[in-house]
């Protein structure tokens, strides 16, 4: 069930006439079987939004959908919803079978079965044997379980959680948001989540949705908005602690702090989200730098993304040229040989600078990484229903003769696509249907050259069907035969020829769709590429006035003894898209997913008040309007 | 914590009070007692005789007596118990359950509400003795508004109080007497017990209705499985209190009917018996037995209550 929610307004009205615009335009796509969060400080107008949900309040405008039916003017009770109030709202002088059954029985569910169901919902949330307890008798947090076990009991379309966590204490909170994310995981079921700590909804939602007095200030991906926000107010909300400002002043196309210069802003990554709004304010001119080249090598994807992905850059970067330099890509595409190759080598195939191996583990690692980008293996499991498929049909799948998977149900098309390690079984994801997301990388990973030895891993391996290596880049996978992929400069001129952007894995990628991030990708990778010359960026003037710096606390460590600091970042663990970082892992086994950036280069030493001397990752800083709190790099 | 050095203090402080009840209270409910046993009790000498100590009062007023052989009843006792007990039973329970009608009615429309609420508050603001007298008027036999309203059914006047004003055909039978005192105890009860269910279902959180309201919990039911029990507190503190306040029911009576008239004896109440004892011969001792009686029915009802309480009042 997906809720949409188009420009709803709420303005309340008081005694003395006066107006409160407790909610002020505001739209949102909460996608089915989603866990949103939506967050900001007290007074936003999170907790309205909710109730305008749950139909407690109406809005003032605007309207608000299920699927597709319109309930805006619909009662509470026929919207299906189960709402966990802030503070529970379990009646006191009923016993918990009773609070959980109270719903079933306005339903008049026959009694046995509503014992049955509210006895299941009941060991699912995890309070099975304290049904006969009054809620004074329980403890918070298996009060906040019945609370949910009642919400949940009636099989609600849509469950609304209003600051669960927020009676808890601090260790019964953390236990309790995993319990959430865990039940909403089961359940499956669309849940719309308020909070006003971001801890909370960074750790378990899928998407964020940041508000403040009533206005949506951004949303998306926890970890894409903790990196990428789009004004001061976003970067001081997230993050914990929380972001150091510093007053900064641009001039000559350089940012100073106490005077000193810090970074070059024509360098500098402007931020995604500003970048279309940065172009407009400093269009492109013809004479500056009429050619631009963007060399795009690598593997064969869909046609579509990649077109997708060029009109995209050419909405953001205006008009440029391009040409495909497929120089060694043939080599590049032999990995269905199996052949393990030189890391440089192939960096050199792929035309990308190759990085000096600090360690041969590592550089085996880092190979198979961008190897398998470029070519991701897939591993498609049981979970997603396709134990049923035979070796043949996966063959016919795998060489295109299938198009369609042969499976019934809606995960038919939610094909999650999973690398595995050989030894242990283990799971090492690449791919989801979204696209490209960081995961583990397990020391050992071996490609199979062929179907046959595909199968027979299939075969001993229990928890896999099919590792093969193929190119899917797609909101749905689709699959594209590796064999036939002999790919000239005709074909990708004309456009027969469907291929992928190298750029997909080079830059932190944060976007919704792959054509954004491909977009992204474009921008990264010619930033990357010193022979490619971007004209947005040689005509990135920043207005020469005050700014603040921000840079992320946590992503620094600074040493004592010589004052420089190093840069790492922290990964929640639930979100991440950063697939370039992944072969930087220390190690790939820590939990933590704590990751230090080998290549953070020192762009400036200054003299904080401590006289510490520091060198800041540039994804890591920030520069925002003083006045304005924009974000502007 | 007070400890055992300073306990001195704590009665130092409370001295003024207890000296106070023990002159007021604590003597007069004691000398009651020891009248009600003493048959023979002369108020001008008010000199209990522990000589004459016995039941015989007891037994006047609850058996009967025999003058000289002949039997002359229980003083107009057993009738002042009757209606006592008539109001009792039907007047708490009715009153209260309007009372809690009306607050939920109250609480459930928003824009006049202000204006109802001091409407139904009006008699508590008012005399007992005047708004009986209004009574009297509805009820007159000539110009009452309710013998008006009857006869436009057709319906023959009915004489019900006996109040004054002209010519009335026969006097007033006791069940149209008994209406008119209970429908007018009733009426007088309801203010206090208004306010006090409106400012419990105020005090009810919201919440509990909006989770009801998003379960699709019928009107009926919510006000049955949330604002009963959640009221069940002040219900049972309000039909207490009403219980023994209606037991002292008193005034009422004064006001309704003509002053010294044979009505007020037919619906004579218990205190209304206390009272009335005070003027005659011997009355003293009669009016204590009877007082200590009422005492008594009030403590075993209020201990019935509380039982009850303990097991279905929610907390």
């Amino acid at each position: 069930m997906e809720i949409r929610l188009e420009n709803i307004s709420k303005i309340f009205v008081d005694k003395e006439k006066r107006e409160t615009r407790a909610v002020d335009n505001f739209t949102a796509h909460i996608g089915d079987g989603k866990l949103v969060g939506l967050l900001g400080p007290s007074g936003c107008g999170k907790s309205t939004t909710l109730f305008m949900i749950a139909g407690l309040h109406n809005p003032t405008t605007g309207k608000i959908f299920f699927d597709d039916d319109d309930i805006t003017l619909l009662a509470p009770e026929k919207r299906g919803i189960g709402l966990v109030f802030q503070n529970y709202a379990l009646y006191p002088h009923m016993t918990v079978r009773q609070n959980i059954m109270f719903p079933l029985e306005n339903e008049n569910v026959p009694k046995e079965e509503a014992m049955d169901r509210a006895q299941e919902i009941a060991d699912l949330v995890g309070i099975g044997n304290l049904m006969e307890r009054k809620p004074g008798q329980l403890s918070g947090g298996q009060q906040q379980r019945v609370a949910i076990a009642r919400a949940l009991v009636k099989k609600p379309r849509v469950l609304l959680l209003d600051e669960p966590l927020s009676n808890l204490d601090a260790r019964l909170r953390l236990q309790m948001r995993e319990e959430i994310k865990r039940i909403q995981k089961e359940t499956k079921i669309t849940t719309v989540f308020v909070t006003h700590d971001q801890e909370e909804a960074m750790s378990i939602c899928d998407e964020i949705i940041l508000m403040e007095l009533g206005v949506e200030q951004q949303k998306g991906i926890p970890q894409a908005v903790y990196d990428d926000p789009v004004n001061l107010f976003v970067a001081k909300f997230l993050g914990t602690p929380s972001i150091n400002l510093y007053n900064a002043e641009i001039k000559n196309n350089k940012l100073y702090v106490n005077g000193e210069e810090v970074l070059d802003t024509k360098k500098a990554k402007i931020s995604h989200s500003k970048w279309a709004e940065f172009k407009e304010d400093h269009p492109i001119t013809e004479q500056d730098n009429s050619e631009v080249i963007i060399k795009v090598s690598g593997s064969p994807a869909l046609k579509e993304a990649t077109e997708a992905a060029l009109e995209a850059f050419s909405k953001i970067a205006g008009n440029f040229k391009y040409e495909f330099n497929l120089t060694g890509s043939n080599d590049a595409y032999d990995y269905t040989q199996g052949v393990k190759r030189n890391h440089k080598q192939f960096a050199a195939q792929l035309g990308i600078s190759s990085r000096p191996l600090v360690e041969e583990e590592r550089g085996v690692r880092r190979y198979i990484k961008q190897y398998l980008i470029d070519a991701p293996s897939v591993v498609v499991n049981k979970e997603n229903r396709l134990d049923n498929v035979t070796s043949e049909e996966l063959i016919k799948i795998i060489t295109g003769q299938m198009t369609e998977w042969p499976t019934e149900g809606e995960e038919a098309n939610t094909i999650n696509v999973y690398m595995l390690d050989e030894k242990s079984g283990t799971k090492l994801y690449l791919l989801n249907k979204l696209g490209i997301r960081r995961r583990k990388v397990s020391r050992k990973i071996t490609l199979f050259a062929t179907y046959e030895e595909l199968l027979n891993h299939v075969e001993s391996n229990p928890n896999a069907i099919g590792v093969m290596p193929f190119t899917a880049v797609t909101d749905q996978v689709k699959l594209v035969k590796v064999d036939d992929v002999s790919p000239s400069v005709d074909t990708l001129k004309d456009g027969s020829f469907p291929f992928a952007v190298r750029g997909v894995i080079l830059g932190r990628t944060i976007a919704h769709t792959p054509a954004e991030e491909l977009a992204m990708a474009f921008l990264d990778f010619i930033k990357v590429d010193e022979g490619a010359k971007v004209l947005a960026n040689t005509n990135a003037i920043i207005p020469e006035k005050s700014y603040l710096l921000g840079v992320r606390p946590e992503g620094y460590q600074i040493d004592q003894t010589n004052g420089v600091l190093t840069v790492n970042i922290d990964y929640y663990e639930s979100v991440g898209r950063d697939v370039s970082l992944v072969c930087c892992h220390e190690k790939a086994e820590t939990p933590t997913y704590r990751i230090i950036l080998p290549e953070v280069k020192e762009i400036s030493k200054l003299n904080l008040d401590k006289g510490v001397k520091f060198s800041l990752n540039p994804k890591k800083v920030y520069v925002f309007d003083k006045e304005t709190g924009e974000r502007v790099i | 914590m007070v400890n055992e050095k300073k306990n001195y203090k704590a009665w130092l402080y409370l001295a003024p009070l207890l000296f106070l009840m023990a002159i007021f209270t604590i003597y007069p409910l004691i000398k009651t007692i020891l009248i009600s046993f003493d048959p023979n009790y002369n108020p001008i000498e008010g000199v209990v005789n522990f000589k004459n100590f016995g039941f015989d009062n007891y037994r006047h007023i609850l058996v009967g007596k025999y003058d000289n052989g002949v039997y002359i009843g229980r003083g107009g006792f057993d009738n002042a118990l009757v209606n006592t007990l008539l109001i009792v039973v039907i007047s708490v329970p009715l009153s209260t359950i309007l009372a809690l009608a009306i607050a939920v009615g109250l609480m459930s429309i928003e824009k006049v509400r202000g204006f109802f609420q001091t409407i139904y508050f009006l008699p508590y603001i008012t005399n007992t003795i005047a708004i009986g007298m209004v009574f009297a008027v509805l009820f007159n036999y000539q110009f009452g508004l309710v013998n008006a309203f009857f006869g436009l059914f057709g319906m023959d006047p009915i004489n019900w109080v006996n109040q004054a004003g002209g010519p009335v055909p026969n006097p007033p039978s006791k069940t149209s007497m008994m209406i008119v005192a209970q429908s007018y105890i009733v009426w007088q009860a309801l203010p206090f017990k208004i306010l006090i269910f409106v400012g419990g279902i105020q005090g009810i959180n919201k919440q509990y209705y909006q989770a009801a309201q998003i379960d699709n919990t019928s009107k009926w039911r919510v006000f049955r499985k949330i604002t009963v029990p959640m009221l069940s507190p002040l219900i049972m503190y309000v039909v207490i209190t009403s219980l023994i306040g209606s037991f002292k029911t008193y005034s009422a009576i004064i006001g309704l009917f003509p002053p010294n008239s044979e009505q007020v004896d037919q619906m004579n109440t218990l205190v209304g018996y206390v009272y009335s004892q005070l003027g005659k011969t011997g009355g003293y001792s009669l009016g204590a037995a009877g007082a200590v009686v009422l005492f008594l029915i009030i403590l075993v009802i209020t201990g019935i209550n509380s039982y009850i309480g303990r097991k279905k009042v929610h907390y």
